[in-house]
Formats: structure tokens, C-alpha cells, sequence
């Protein structure tokens, strides 16, 4: 920033007019807090990457390697031959302006290269300007553009500035997903050594020990015996945790956050106390500790190299089936990739609950089901004694998170548990929810700090509409069941919703869930006292 | 710029058989010659196009799901918008190709009396996009006339509904406002609009034009030019019996509109306008939401490295055995 | 007639080039969108600026608590500490009121004779340029506070549970080698 400073007199100019430049021209500024750091050497060399080398994105010098344009172009060719989704994306656009205004990027920055039509364009100019006859001849007046260091900053500015929620797709008249567009030039990107920290180091980590903290066994170990003794503390009911235990019906993953991060952890207590209640005979695995996978964020390959831990690990340990916990690309990732990457999954069962007999259809060959799937079929045949007015000191609205909503179709189980575990729920506005959520403006390996700005801005729809239920129905508590909602969320309300805490399905079932011998539970599962906190508090029995 | 360059393109597009046919008349060339290679170029052009996209590999099952999945007995799945099956993913097709479910999405909200928050539609581009659509279609119908003898009923039927509200003579089409109006907003909206206007590509100001100039020549011939209709059937029906004649007397502004005709088939398969055929290999919409149910095989999968228990184990054993965890080898 | 009369009967055209003035500071191509797209939700930016800035008028004409005043500035202001503005250029806008003033009603405030009034206008605009800097600043001091709560929040539990360990004497503990020492 040092370097443009301006007189005195040109600071309260405004400039009105308006460039004359077409999108065509590529133009990127590395502001500082819009962009992530580039990754870590060590790290690309352990995942063995082509072209590990030390470089940020706001040098000038990327350092690529030479004949990196040739690169780039027959990995381009060969994914157009690979991926009809890519082929058929680059074709069909019409450039209608049906998405423009629906990406969270483009509603909070006023970026025209965030609207969805012209991230692809960033990409389908290249593919003109290379692959179409069109291009070939006619160049610039085709829409096409030669792949040069500029257009290539372009690419890595817009492309991680794309959380890959699918909400443009919603609208396009034809299913165009941005999400695939970005996945294909991130993989192209990765080609010359080109990928970001926030990914990078996860997916390094997830690889060695399993969970993207890098969180050894023990430590995992560690971590789940703590959180049985605290809760043992905060329930007077101690809970068997089992870990790598061969022979048990069920397999549970969950994402990592959930053991070490805040608040993600009052989920984890919530499992902890389900699985205890109903007697489940299940097991963790700190070897497949991870149910997230960055590596859907980097590239089919290494998104199958770190989802095969899964079916792996339930075929060593024997399990009939298995269940995931409150994540969401993870359940992208479980639900479209898993059983075509990894499968087929016939050494496993499948899915039936022991409690209720229900046969979850729905998860036959891939056998595995989500826990609100499981949870929600539990309430319905009365499995669990619940007390929804351990939760009255909440007013509740519930984020559908991208994946789990738009690449599975999860919407009313979670709203089923979430109503018949809270008293006080109120839904966001109808544009806001659902197949039209939000995203939280920090997935697809962006949640980090060095872009925080980049991330208020993502996130500013979301928090906009979590102010109108707070305003309106005093709302106190967002849920949702994803990792990184709960990762990233909380800095986002702090910032434009103050008052608004995040929260997970699971932390409800477990603040209503009355146990056997269970003594008083004088707080919640937050250690928040019940007397002193109520507004509601003389509904409490 | 991408407009200029368009009106220049399509400017000589009329001018080519408006000068030549009068002055130099090259009328075998513009009525048969060029009409057969444009046929041409198009059918082999499109085949060859969607016949690329089929044979590509649709590795992953990603479709976009835009409602509840089906899942537990009793929770009521969205059998049109996340498709479980062949039959919902048929009716979802139908639904976006046919009425543009997609387009129809766009809803906008407003607060009213500063409290009462109120939904509306946002729908001008579906509406716009949709009537432009089903006229062109009935409009391309309606000149069967043209290529068959006799004319099947329900081409004439066709006529007779398309003509329902009779002002005139000669007969207007309601089609024929129909497709100028919604050409015409969807190419001033690309102009007017600053944020379509950054967007917008030459190739996407080229066929509103085109496809406008052939909307135009067409009404013009019908409505005002009274062009000799008897000597245009001839030459259809030349064509489609593969023994062209080209009759004197046809004016020039046949030509033209044949040539702009023409020239959008050549164009077709080359451009965005595939979309027409693309959406039906749209991954994101032409597949069932069935992925734990069914698996997907993808043909190019490879074998990956991966991180095997076994590497795990050797390398944490000895924490893990100090915390007294369970070990495949001790 | 008082200057007080007189903006309040101009209010909305004030108003109005005073939020076209402020759009303008936005991406040339997304204008049209953020001045169009009237849904609160689906076009949060251009929500804020179309209220707060008829409520700010409000204030100034009509000399409110400051505290409105300061909750308007907030609102628009926590906007634009996130977005791609230096901080002078963040807060700026509301300069852009007063060249906008005597361009506007030049004519009237001649024939009135409202100059001194205009000047203590133009004072209190200095004035609430002065608050919007308070805003701008505790917007990015909150900005850091969050970022620092952030990075415990992600590691909560872990070192928690590292503290009791500790205090036991065991010595088994995690490790954490999520390496962020990038350079900068």
C-alpha cells in the first residue's frame, strides 16, 4: 500500500469515470486480505507435487517453470477429454446473466470477475483462444485470449476466491457449476506448483496422520478421552469411546475440527452422549480420523488418495456400515465421489439402524449414512427421551450448508431434529435458504486468516440475513452442520452480527437428550448455567 | 466494440444477395447452392458436435440438487428437482427445456411497511427467453407449408391457433410479434443493462441480430413486400425433391432472408447456439440423485498412492502403543 | 427560508447523488448492479448505502443524537473497511456531501443569502468525517481482535486440554505442525 500514495486533494476525488478496458484485459492487484498464501514447499515435496518451490502470490516473479504454457495446455486438453461437464461448460454458455447476481464473492465486493459467468469466462476465453476453430481464427473478436502470466494471476485471484458452493448452478438454465470450472483450474494450476497454504497443509497432514491438524494418534486418543471425562463432569453419565476397535457394527467419522476447534466441540459431546444413550456399538479410527477432505479442493487425485483412509479402515476393522458426522464438503465428497473413487464398498453391509429397523435405502451401496439421516429416523420412532426446554435459552436459525444442500439434497432431516430438539426456531428469508443458501464465504480451502477480509466480504449475504432473524425474532444461535461453518461463521458474526453465536445440530440433541443416571445438568453443554442465563429460564422444569 | 463488429458482419450478410442477386444475378447461387451447403454444414456440423460430447466420459455423478433428497420413508423427497430416478430426471429435463425451470428460479424479496417482508419474481429474462424460444419454434413449424404438398393438417391447425386473434389481412401471427418483441428486449438488454454489457461478446450480439434480421425479412416479405408466394413454394419444393428451379420474379428480399437463414445454420453448430443440444448432456441436470443407492464407475480411474494403515502404524507405533491403543503388530 | 428548509425540501435529490456518488467508488461494472438490484438480500451493499445515507441526511439536517449518527456511519463504513479501499478512501464519502450541497442548491443558497448557515453545515460534515474515522479505526481493531480470537477458537480444545495435561505431569501431548511462518 506504501507505494500509491496520494496528494492530500486527490484523496477526496472520487474517480466517476468509468474505465474504458474490457474484461479481457487482465488487471489483478494483490490486496492485502484478498488473497491466500501460496503453499509449503515441504509439503507439496511430501505429497510428491510437480514444481515445489518457494513463491507468494504478490511477487511479481511466480517463478514458473519453462514451457509452463505448454503444460497447462495439454492438461487442459486432456481434461476436455476426461470431463464432458468441462467440455460441455465451455461450450454452452450463452452469457444470459442469470448467475451474475447470485455468487456471495460478486453480492459482497461488487467485483465484476466474481460473478459467476465471467470466473468461467477467465477460464473459457483460454479455452477459445486454444481449442475452437473460432477462437483459432477470429481471436479476440471470438471471445478468445492467449494464456499469458497475467491471465494466469487471474485465474488464481478468482479461482480461490470461489468457495465451490454451486449456487450459481441453482440458476443457470443449464446446471453450468462454477464449482466444477473452478475444480478444473485449480487442478490445472497445480500442474506448475501453483496451490495455496490453507490447502496445501491440511491435505498434507490429512495424508501422514489423518486429520488435517496433523494430530497424531495419541493425541486423538488424547482428545476424545478429555472430552469423555468432561462431559462425564458435565452429566454425571461416564461414555465409552471406543477407538480402532475391531468388530464393531459401526464405523464413525467425523470431521476433525470437531475434537480440537471451538465450537465445533460441543457437537462432538453431543455424539458422544447419543451414541452412549442409544448403545450403539460403534467405534473411531484415528488412522480415517478426518471425514473433510481438502483434497476435493485440490484435485480428484488427491481427493481419492485421502478419501480411500474410509473404506480402508472399516474393511480392517470389520464394520458392517458406517455413519459421518455434521460435515459438509466431506459429505460432497461421501456422497458423489466416494463410491466411484474408492468403492465398490462390498465387503460392508447394508445400513440397517439396530434400534429401529430401519433400512437406510437410500445409502445402499455406498453404506454410509449421515448422522441427521440416522438421528432424525431415531427421533421419529420415539428412541430418545428429549427435553427441548434445555435449549429454550436459544432462539435458533439453521444455515444450510452448500453441500450437504446442493450435491445431496439434506434439508429436512436436520430442520426434523432441530424442531423436535429446540423450542425456538425461526427460519431466514426463502432467498437465503435452502437450495438458495448462502455459503459462508470461506470453503473450498479458504477459511483462513491471511484473506480475512475477502471472507467478510463472502460471508457479508449470509450475515445479512442472520441480522434480519436476529432483529426480528431476536435470534441468538445460527446452526448448521458443516466444519467449516463452525470454523468460520464465528468471526464472520462477530463482525457484522455481534450477539450470534454458531452452533451444531448434535450440541441441540445432546443439551435436550435426558440420560439414565444422568444427575442435575445444571449447564448446558457449554458450562452456561441454566438459572442465570434464562430469559426463558422459568420454562425450565 | 463487440457490437460494432457485429452490425459490420451482419451488414454484409444482407448486402451479399440484396446486390448480387439484382445486379450480377447469382440466383442459382443464393436459392440452391448456398441454402444445400448451409443444410449441410449444419446437420453433419451438429451431429458431429453432439456426437463429440457423447462419446466424452462423465466420470463423477455431480448433480445439482435443488430440493429435499429421498432418504427416509417418511420425509416427502422433490421428485422433479432432485431427481431419484430415470422418470424425475426425464421430467426434470422437460421442465428446463421446455418451460426453463431454472430461469423461473430468480425471485427477489422486498420489505414492505418496513417489516413485512414480501416475495416477488424477478422474471423478465425467463419470460423474455421463453417466448422468444417457443415462437421461433412454431414459426420455424409454420414454414412447412413451405416444404411439404400437401400442407399436413396440423400445420394448418397451427396457423389457425397462431392467428386466433385476427387483425387484419393479410392474417397477423401473434408469433411473428411475439419473436421481434422478445428479440428485441433480449438485445437491448444486453446493451442497456451495464452489467450484461461487460459480459456480452460479440458472439452474443451476432445471433440476436441475425436471428432478428431473419424475424424482420420474413415479416417484411409477408406483411408489406407481398412477395410472390407461388414462386417461393416452387423453389422450396425444388429443394426438398432435390430438383432445385429458382422461378423468375422472387425478390431479393427472399434472398436475403434465405441467405441470413443460411448463414445461422452455418453459424449454429459453431457457436454458443449448440446450447440448444448441450443442455441434454448438462451433468448437473441429466442425472438421478441415486449416488449412495447405485454406484458410478468412472472409465479412466487410475490407481492413486495412498497412505496404507500399515505405513501408519510403522511410523506411530510406539506413541500408539504408549497410549495403549489397539495395534495390528506389536 | 433556512438552510435547514431548504435541504430538507432537496432532501431526496441530495440523497440520491450523494449515493450515486458513493456507488461510483465501486468496480465501474458492478454499479449497475448494486444501484438496480433493489432485494435486501441478494444485494446487501446497495441496501445499506440506499438507507443509511437518507438517515444520515436525516441527521444532519435535523442535528439528531449522535448516536444515530454514529450507527449509520458504522453500518456503511463496516462495509467498506472489508472491501478493497485505503482507508482514506473508505471513509470519504461523506466529504463528497458538501461539493454536492453547493453544486446543487448554488443558486439558492445566493438568493437566500445561507452562507454562514452552509458553513456551519460544512462544519458539522467535517464533524461526522471525524466520527466516520472513529468508525473506520474500530472496525479494524475489531478486524485484528477477531482474527486473534479466531486462531484460538480453532485450537480451543487443543491447548485446553494441553494446560490440564500439563498440570497432571503427563507427557504425552499433540503435536500441532500447521507451519504458517510464511514470510510478511
Amino acid at each position: 500500500m506504501a507505494e500509491d500514495v496520494k496528494k492530500p486533494e486527490e484523496l477526496i476525488q472520487i474517480d466517476y469515470g468509468p474505465p474504458k478496458r474490457s474484461w479481457m484485459d487482465p488487471t489483478v492487484k494483490f490486496e492485502r486480505g484478498s488473497y491466500n498464501y501460496a503453499a509449503v514447499k515441504d509439503n507439496q515435496e511430501y505429497l510428491s507435487l510437480p514444481f515445489p518451490r518457494k513463491w507468494q502470490p504478490y511477487e511479481d516473479d511466480w517463478q514458473l517453470p519453462d514451457g509452463w504454457e505448454e503444460i497447462i495446455f495439454k492438461g487442459f486438453k486432456e481434461r476436455l477429454e476426461k470431463y464432458r461437464s468441462l467440455r460441455i461448460f465451455m461450450d454452452i454458455c450463452v452469457r444470459c446473466g442469470a448467475c451474475a447476481d447470485k455468487c456471495h464473492f460478486f453480492i459482497g465486493s461488487g467485483d465484476p470477475k466474481n460473478m459467476p459467468v465471467l470466473r468461467a469466462e477467465l477460464l473459457r476465453s483460454v479455452y477459445r483462444n486454444d481449442f475452437t476453430t473460432a477462437g483459432k481464427v477470429l481471436g479476440k473478436f471470438a471471445g478468445g485470449r492467449k494464456l499469458t502470466v497475467g491471465v494466469l494471476k487471474e485465474w488464481f485471484y478468482y479461482f480461490y476466491q470461489c468457495t465451490e458452493c454451486r449456487r450459481c448452478s441453482v440458476f443457470c438454465p443449464y446446471g453450468i457449476d462454477t464449482a466444477e470450472i473452478t475444480m478444473m483450474a485449480r487442478e490445472l494450476m497445480n500442474l506448475i506448483g501453483i496451490s495455496i497454504e490453507w490447502i496445501g497443509t491440511p491435505v498434507a497432514n490429512c495424508f501422514r496422520t489423518g486429520n488435517h491438524l496433523g494430530i497424531q494418534p495419541h493425541g486423538f486418543k488424547d482428545s476424545i478421552d478429555f472430552a469423555v471425562d468432561e462431559l462425564e463432569e458435565l452429566t454425571g453419565v461416564r461414555v465409552e469411546a471406543p477407538i480402532n476397535k475391531k468388530g464393531a457394527e459401526i464405523l464413525f467419522v467425523a470431521p476433525s475440527a470437531d475434537y480440537f476447534a471451538s465450537p465445533h466441540y460441543y457437537t462432538l459431546l453431543g455424539y458422544l452422549q447419543l451414541f452412549h444413550e442409544i448403545g450403539l456399538d460403534y467405534t473411531w479410527s484415528s488412522y480415517a480420523s478426518e471425514g473433510g477432505n481438502f483434497g476435493l479442493f485440490h484435485s480428484a487425485e488427491m481427493m481419492k488418495r485421502l478419501n480411500s483412509k474410509i473404506y480402508m479402515e472399516a474393511k480392517r476393522l470389520g464394520v458392517k456400515w458406517i455413519i459421518g458426522g455434521e460435515c459438509g464438503h466431506m459429505w460432497r465428497v461421501v456422497h458423489q465421489y466416494m463410491d466411484t473413487l474408492n468403492g465398490p464398498a462390498d465387503f460392508l453391509e447394508e445400513p440397517v439402524s439396530p434400534f429401529t429397523g430401519t433400512r437406510f435405502e437410500n445409502t445402499r451401496a455406498t453404506k454410509m449414512v449421515h448422522i441427521s439421516e440416522f438421528t432424525a429416523d431415531l427421533i421419529h420412532h420415539n428412541k430418545l427421551k428429549l427435553d427441548p426446554s434445555r435449549n429454550d435459552h436459544w432462539r435458533v436459525t439453521y444455515h444450510d450448508s452448500c453441500n450437504p444442500v446442493r450435491a445431496m439434497g439434506l434439508l429436512e432431516e436436520p430442520r426434523y431434529v432441530i424442531n423436535s430438539v429446540c423450542n425456538n426456531f425461526h427460519e431466514m428469508p426463502e432467498n437465503t435458504i435452502r437450495e438458495q443458501t448462502f455459503c459462508c464465504g470461506s470453503g473450498a480451502g479458504l477459511g483462513t486468516d491471511e484473506n480475512f477480509e475477502m471472507r467478510m466480504r463472502g460471508g457479508l449475504p449470509r450475515a445479512n440475513a442472520v441480522q434480519y432473524v436476529h432483529d426480528k425474532h431476536d435470534v441468538n444461535i445460527l446452526l448448521c452442520m458443516c466444519a467449516i461453518d463452525k470454523a468460520t461463521l464465528p468471526p464472520l458474526l462477530e463482525y457484522w452480527v455481534p450477539g450470534v453465536e454458531v452452533g451444531g445440530v448434535h450440541e441441540m440433541v445432546g443439551n435436550a437428550l435426558i440420560m439414565k443416571g444422568q444427575h442435575d445438568r445444571p449447564t448446558d453443554l457449554r458450562g452456561t448455567p441454566y438459572e442465570q442465563d434464562g430469559k426463558e429460564g422459568d420454562d425450565n422444569v | 466494440m463487440n457490437l460494432f463488429f457485429s452490425l459490420v458482419v451482419i451488414a454484409v450478410l444482407i448486402a451479399l444477395p440484396w446486390l448480387l442477386v439484382g445486379a450480377a444475378g447469382l440466383d442459382y447461387l443464393f436459392g440452391v447452392i448456398v441454402p444445400y451447403v448451409a443444410l449441410a454444414v449444419f446437420v453433419v456440423g451438429l451431429i458431429m458436435r453432439v456426437l463429440q460430447w457423447a462419446r466424452l466420459p462423465v466420470p463423477f455423478r455431480t448433480p445439482t440438487t435443488c430440493g429435499q433428497q429421498k432418504s427416509l420413508p417418511w420425509i416427502k423427497p422433490s421428485r422433479l428437482e432432485n431427481p431419484h430416478s430415470t422418470l424425475g430426471v426425464i421430467g426434470r429435463m422437460l421442465l428446463e427445456v421446455l418451460f426453463f425451470r431454472s430461469l423461473f428460479r430468480n425471485t427477489r424479496s422486498e420489505l414492505r411497511d418496513s417489516s413485512r417482508l414480501t416475495y416477488f419474481a424477478d422474471k423478465w429474462l425467463w419470460a423474455g427467453g421463453l417466448a422468444f424460444h417457443w415462437a421461433f419454434l412454431i414459426v420455424v413449424a409454420r414454414h412447412f407449408r413451405f416444404f411439404l404438398e400437401p400442407v399436413p393438417w396440423c400445420v394448418s391447425v397451427m396457423e389457425g391457433l397462431d392467428s386466433f386473434f385476427q387483425v387484419g389481412l393479410p392474417i397477423i401471427y401473434l408469433t411473428d410479434v411475439i419473436i421481434i418483441a422478445a428479440l428485441t428486449y433480449l438485445f437491448f438488454r444486453r446493451i442497456i443493462n451495464p452489467r450484461l454489457r461487460y459480459i456480452s461478446l460479440a458472439a452474443d450480439y451476432f445471433p440476436l441480430l441475425l436471428l432478428l434480421g431473419i424475424a424482420v425479412s420474413g415479416v417484411w416479405m409477408r406483411y408489406f413486400d407481398k412477395t410472390d408466394i407461388v414462386g417461393i413454394k416452387e423453389l422450396t419444393m425444388g429443394l426438398v425433391t432435390l430438383s432445385p428451379v429458382v422461378p423468375e420474379g422472387i425478390s431479393a428480399l427472399f434472398f436475403v432472408h434465405l441467405f441470413l437463414v443460411s448463414a445461422l445454420l452455418i453459424y449454429f453448430p459453431f457457436s454458443k447456439l449448440v446450447h440448444a443440444g448441450g443442455v441434454f448432456f448438462s451433468p448437473t441436470r441429466n442425472l438421478a440423485n441415486n449416488n449412495r443407492v447405485k454406484r458410478h464407475i468412472n472409465p479412466w480411474d487410475y490407481p492413486v498412492k495412498v497412505h496404507t494403515y500399515e505405513e501408519y502404524e510403522d511410523e506411530f507405533r510406539d506413541v500408539m502403543k504408549a497410549a495403549e491403543m489397539p495395534l495390528e503388530k506389536e | 427560508m433556512t438552510l435547514q428548509e431548504l435541504l430538507t425540501k432537496n432532501r431526496e435529490r441530495v440523497v440520491e447523488k450523494w449515493r450515486q456518488g458513493i456507488i461510483d467508488t465501486y468496480p465501474v461494472d458492478g454499479r449497475g448492479f448494486l444501484r438496480q438490484q433493489d432485494d435486501r438480500f441478494a444485494n446487501p451493499i446497495g441496501y445499506v448505502v440506499r438507507e443509511e445515507t437518507d438517515r444520515l441526511f436525516g441527521c444532519l439536517v435535523n442535528d439528531t443524537d449522535p448516536e444515530a449518527t454514529r450507527s449509520s456511519l458504522d453500518k456503511l463504513i463496516r462495509i467498506r473497511a472489508v472491501q478493497d479501499f485505503l482507508p482514506s478512501e473508505a471513509v470519504s464519502f461523506v466529504l463528497l456531501l458538501k461539493p454536492i450541497i453547493r453544486e446543487l442548491l448554488a443558486e439558492e443558497i445566493e438568493t437566500h443569502a445561507l452562507h454562514d448557515e452552509l458553513q456551519t453545515t460544512e462544519d458539522a460534515i467535517d464533524g461526522m468525517q471525524l466520527m466516520a474515522l472513529d468508525c473506520y479505526t474500530l472496525c479494524r481493531d475489531r478486524i485484528s481482535e477477531i482474527k486473534v480470537n479466531d486462531a484460538r477458537r480453532s485450537t480451543a480444545k487443543l491447548i485446553e486440554r494441553l494446560n490440564a495435561r500439563l498440570a497432571e505431569g503427563s507427557t504425552g501431548n499433540s503435536c500441532n505442525n500447521a507451519d504458517k511462518d510464511n514470510d510478511r
